[in-house]
């Protein structure tokens, strides 16, 4: 005589594949005339499809919220890289319009250096400028002169792979870069005369020196213009 | 977003990669950590602590198996690392496999008492979650989340022969816990009693 719960761990290995013919086969016999194991068979199946049927259950909306965290303290997300001077005044959806941006910057900026270049050389100063020894004034140009002598060896320098650059840029482009060079160039010949016309201001030679550095600046920007587009 | 994509992104510390990848298997992942330790907020913080190694070893990730598959084995451990950390001992299958008071009791030549028709999902998830602790995890791992013998055991540190037993001793207090919940059992069950 069969004992039914002996049976029924067999049953249980049966529906998963793991008995051996031998045994497989006095399941199945027993199946045929026991009511009981029959219904545990019955059930164990109901269970098998029900948890079939399962579904994955959702977390709550804030485990990423923690999990973010976590991991940006783990320093496992990256930071966004620094971005250049040029990339982060210009707009980032509209990489096209980035040298048009440029050229309004630049023409916004040296629209208010040439209405200052005027006041120096058409009126008197906007600011009165206040006296100074004159050998304190001396070294003061003196140093201007030689910071103006080293911009224009960096101009130098740089006019060499910008230009190589501009060779290698897409047309339009390469013409926005040449217009705002341009505009650039006039600006510092304007800032030139200003100096000519009065060698001894400091403010004069202060200008000639912001244009000599927006100067490099643009051909820096040109030289990588890679990393702005 | 493909998932090897994302995996790559991952690795080079993409915030939108992590966020991807999060999505994909966040759902598998807490609902394996709440089946085994049945406390919502134990299941999110394991789940957490699961993304987390996940992230931290992503990059270690060869492809050698199917990510999913890598990821769940990663949260299995995790789980059974926290439980025993916790103190189940009594995970150990032994205790739970002599221990015959969760046992159903042995019913001979009973009526049908099929479950068909009844088992739905709430219920079917509160009798899992009711399981004593070895048999729910031997039971979540090879009949939901599909694991061999051989893998529970070596997993639980216990022999093949012990898994199978734990797994019909899940299935027998299952069925006990479901006709529990059965009506009509219950009324031919009053009517029997003396």
């Amino acid at each position: 005589m069969t004992d039914c719960p002996d049976i029924q761990e067999d049953v249980s290995l049966w529906m998963d594949g793991d008995l051996d013919p031998l045994r497989a086969e006095a399941v199945e016999k027993h199946l045929e005339s026991c009511a009981e194991c029959t219904a545990f068979h019955q059930d164990l199946n109901s269970i098998r499809h029900g948890v079939g049927r399962l579904e994955p259950l959702d977390p709550p909306e804030h485990l990423w919220t923690n999990l973010r965290y976590q991991l940006e303290a783990e320093g496992l997300i990256h930071s966004e890289p620094k971005e250049s001077f040029w990339a982060s005044i210009l707009p980032k959806r509209l990489p096209a319009l980035k040298p048009a941006w440029s050229g309004a910057i630049l023409a916004l900026f040296l629209g208010i250096g040439s209405l200052l270049v005027y006041d120096l050389t058409t009126r008197s100063p906007l600011v009165p400028i206040p006296a100074a020894s004159t050998s304190h004034q001396e070294d003061l140009l003196e140093e201007l002169q030689k910071a103006e002598t080293n911009y224009r060896a960096a101009i130098e320098a740089l006019s060499t792979s910008s230009r190589r650059r501009l060779e290698g840029l897409d047309p339009v482009l390469a013409q926005v870069f040449h217009d705002n060079l341009a505009t650039m160039d006039y600006y510092l010949n304007e800032c030139k005369q200003a100096v000519e016309n009065s060698p001894q201001n400091p403010l004069a030679h202060r200008y000639l020196l912001a244009a000599y550095q927006k100067k490099v600046e643009l051909l820096q920007t040109i030289v990588t213009s890679d990393s702005l587009l | 977003m493909t998932e090897a994509q994302a995996i790559a992104g991952c690795v080079a510390g993409d915030p939108q990669a992590f966020e991807v990848l999060y999505n994909l298997h966040k759902r598998r992942v807490y609902s394996l950590c709440l089946r085994m330790v049945r406390d919502p907020a134990e299941a999110e913080d394991m789940s957490q602590e699961a993304f987390m190694q996940l992230f931290r070893k992503i990059g270690t990730f060869r492809g050698d198996s199917a990510f999913s598959t890598w990821m769940h084995r990663l949260t299995v451990n995790i789980i059974l690392m926290r439980i025993r950390k916790k103190g189940l001992n009594q995970v150990s299958l032994d205790q739970d496999r002599d221990d015959g008071q969760d046992l159903p009791p042995k019913e001979y030549g009973s009526e049908d008492i099929d479950l068909l028709g009844v088992v739905d999902r709430i219920t079917l998830e509160k009798a899992i979650a009711a399981l004593p602790k070895g048999y729910r995890i031997v039971f979540v791992l090879h009949d939901i989340e599909g694991y061999e013998h051989n893998e529970i055991a070596r997993i639980m540190g216990c022999s093949v022969g012990n898994s199978k037993s734990q797994l019909f001793k899940a299935r027998l207090k299952l069925r006990s816990l479901l006709l529990d919940k059965k009506p009509k059992l219950e009324k031919k069950q009053l009517k029997a009693s003396p």
